[in-house]
C-alpha cells in the first residue's frame, strides 16, 4: 500500500534501551571459541547488547518516554486522541497492554486504542495507522509507541539459536504525530509477504502448540503433529533475511522514491532498521548509495526490534545531525516478512536524547 | 578480467572471509566443504564478493548455484554486463 500525506507533521521522537550493557564477544564465549565468537561480533556489528532490569516491560518504557514527550512538547493530555501500541512482547494476553497504557498516561476515554502485534517493521506501521488516523480527520494529535524486550541474553541455555545473544537489545520508541496543513508530505511504502512467515519464527508461547499438546493428549492428533512447533524461542533464517532486504526492500523503496518523484541522491540519510552491519553494508552496495548515507549505528545497543530506528535517531549524534541535512528515509523489515518504508522531513522534529533503564 | 582470475580473487575473498589461509577453493568446492559455512558467513561472502567485483546480484541467485564453478560464471556473466 502506498501513500502521501500532506497534513501530517512529526512533532517529536523518543526512544530507551536498557542501561545494563553485555558484552556479546563476552556472551558468545560461552558456546564458540574466541576466534568464532570474535567473527559473529564482526559480521553482526554488535559489540554489546542492551538490557533493561526485568522488572521493565515494553509498556513499561514506552509510558516513560511518552511522559517524557508529553512534557517536553507541552501537550494536554486530553487533546491525545489515539494511542497506538505495536510490540510482540505484550505484558499480557488480556487486555492488550495498550489499555494499561492509557490508564499509566492518563489520557482521555475518547482516545482510540490501538494494539498491533509487529516487530521490526512495527515502527513505521505504527507511524502509518496513526498517520492515516489523521488524513482521515479522526484525530489530530496521535501518540505512537512501539518497541519489544527480545533481549535473549539470559535465555542461551534454553535457545536452539545461541547467536541470538549476539543480536537483539531491548529497545522502545515513541512518535508524536500531529495534524498540520500543508507540512511537508510524509510517503509511506507498506508491504507484506506472509508467504515468508516461516523465515522468523517464534512458537515458543503459541496457542496453536497449547491447544495441539492438549489435542495429543487427548489423542485426537497424533504427536508428531507438534514436531513442527518443538522450537526453543525465536527461530532465524538468517540468509532469507538477507535475502528479503535486497530483494524487497531496496525495490520497496526505489518505489516510495518513485512515488514522491525523487532520486536516491535527493535523501540525505537512509536509516535502515538496524538488524545487523553486514544486512546493510549488502543494501548499500546493492543500492549504489554510500555506506555513510546508510549508517549501522547500533555497535552498543543490539538489535532492538521495531526501536531500532528511533533509537538510532535519538542515540546517535552522526544519524541527528543528517537529520538536518534534508529528506529521511525510514525503512524497516522484519518477522511476517513484512517492509514498511516512509520519506519524511525530520529536519524540525524534536529529538529527545536517548534514555536508559 | 579471465576465469583464473575471478578464480583467484574469489579464492581470496573466502580466505579473509573465513580467516583461514588453506582455503583452496576447486569448480566442485560446495558450502559444505568449507568448515564454519553458515548463513550468516553466506551474506559475508555475498558482501565480500560485491565489494571485491564491484557487481550486483540477488541473493536469490546466489542460493540457487551448486558449486564455486557456477559461482565464478555467475561473476564473469555479472563482470561483462557491467
Amino acid at each position: 500500500m502506498k501513500a502521501q500525506f500532506n497534513n501530517v507533521y512529526i512533532r517529536a521522537i523518543a526512544a530507551c534501551s536498557g542501561k545494563t550493557l553485555h558484552n556479546v564477544a563476552k556472551t558468545c564465549q560461552s558456546f564458540l571459541d574466541e576466534k568464532h565468537a570474535a567473527r559473529l561480533v564482526k559480521t553482526l556489528g554488535f559489540e554489546n547488547v542492551r538490557e533493561v532490569p526485568l522488572t521493565m516491560t515494553t509498556a513499561d518504557m514506552c509510558v516513560e518516554i511518552a511522559k517524557d514527550v508529553i512534557t517536553r512538547c507541552n501537550i494536554d493530555k486530553d487533546s491525545i486522541d489515539a494511542l497506538i501500541f505495536v510490540t510482540q512482547t505484550n505484558d499480557s494476553v488480556a487486555p492488550a497492554s495498550v489499555f494499561v497504557m492509557q490508564d499509566k498516561l492518563g489520557l482521555s476515554a475518547n482516545c482510540y486504542l490501538n494494539n498491533i502485534t509487529n516487530g521490526c517493521a512495527g515502527s513505521v506501521h505504527g507511524i502509518f495507522e496513526g498517520a492515516c488516523l489523521i488524513n482521515a480527520g479522526v484525530a489530530k494529535r496521535v501518540l505512537v509507541c512501539f518497541g519489544d524486550t527480545y533481549c535473549k541474553v539470559k535465555d542461551i541455555e534454553d535457545s536452539d539459536q545461541k547467536a541470538n545473544a549476539a543480536l537483539f537489545g531491548d529497545g522502545a520508541g515513541v512518535v508524536l504525530l500531529e495534524k498540520q496543513e500543508n507540512c511537508a508530505p510524509i510517503y509511506f511504502n507498506v508491504q507484506a509477504h506472509g508467504n515468508l512467515h516461516k523465515v522468523i519464527h517464534d512458537t515458543k508461547h503459541s496457542d496453536r502448540v497449547e491447544r495441539l499438546k492438549k489435542a495429543a493428549a487427548q489423542g485426537l492428533v497424533d504427536e508428531s503433529a507438534l514436531l513442527p512447533y518443538q522450537t526453543k524461542g525465536i527461530q532465524i533464517e538468517g540468509t532469507a533475511i538477507a535475502s528479503y532486504a535486497i530483494d524487497n526492500v531496496i525495490p520497496n523503496v526505489n518505489d516510495l522514491l518513485s512515488l514522491a518523484n525523487l532520486t536516491k541522491d535527493d535523501v540525505a540519510l537512509f536509516l535502515l532498521h538496524q538488524a545487523n552491519k553486514t544486512i546493510l553494508k549488502a543494501v548499500a552496495l546493492s543500492m549504489d548509495v554510500p555506506q555513510e548515507k546508510i549508517p549501522f549505528v547500533a555497535q552498543n545497543t543490539g538489535n532492538t526490534s521495531s526501536a531500532s530506528l528511533a533509537l538510532a535517531i535519538c542515540e546517535s549524534h552522526e544519524v541527528t545531525n543528517r537529520l538536518k541535512d534534508g529528506l529521511t528515509v525510514l525503512s524497516a523489515f522484519g518477522v511476517g516478512m513484512n517492509v514498511a518504508s516512509m520519506l519524511c522531513d525530520l529536519s524540525k522534529t524534536t529529538v529527545l536524547e536517548a534514555k536508559y533503564f | 578480467m579471465n576465469r583464473e582470475e575471478v578464480f583467484t580473487k574469489l579464492n581470496e575473498v573466502f580466505q579473509d572471509v573465513f580467516d583461514d589461509e588453506t582455503i583452496c577453493l576447486t569448480d566442485e568446492s560446495k558450502a559444505s566443504d568449507i568448515q564454519d559455512w553458515d548463513s550468516l558467513e553466506f551474506v559475508n561472502i555475498i558482501v565480500a564478493v560485491m565489494q571485491t567485483f564491484n557487481i550486483k546480484f540477488s541473493i536469490e541467485d546466489l542460493r540457487k548455484l551448486k558449486n564455486i564453478g557456477q559461482m565464478v560464471d555467475l561473476i564473469l556473466q555479472r563482470l561483462s554486463h557491467d
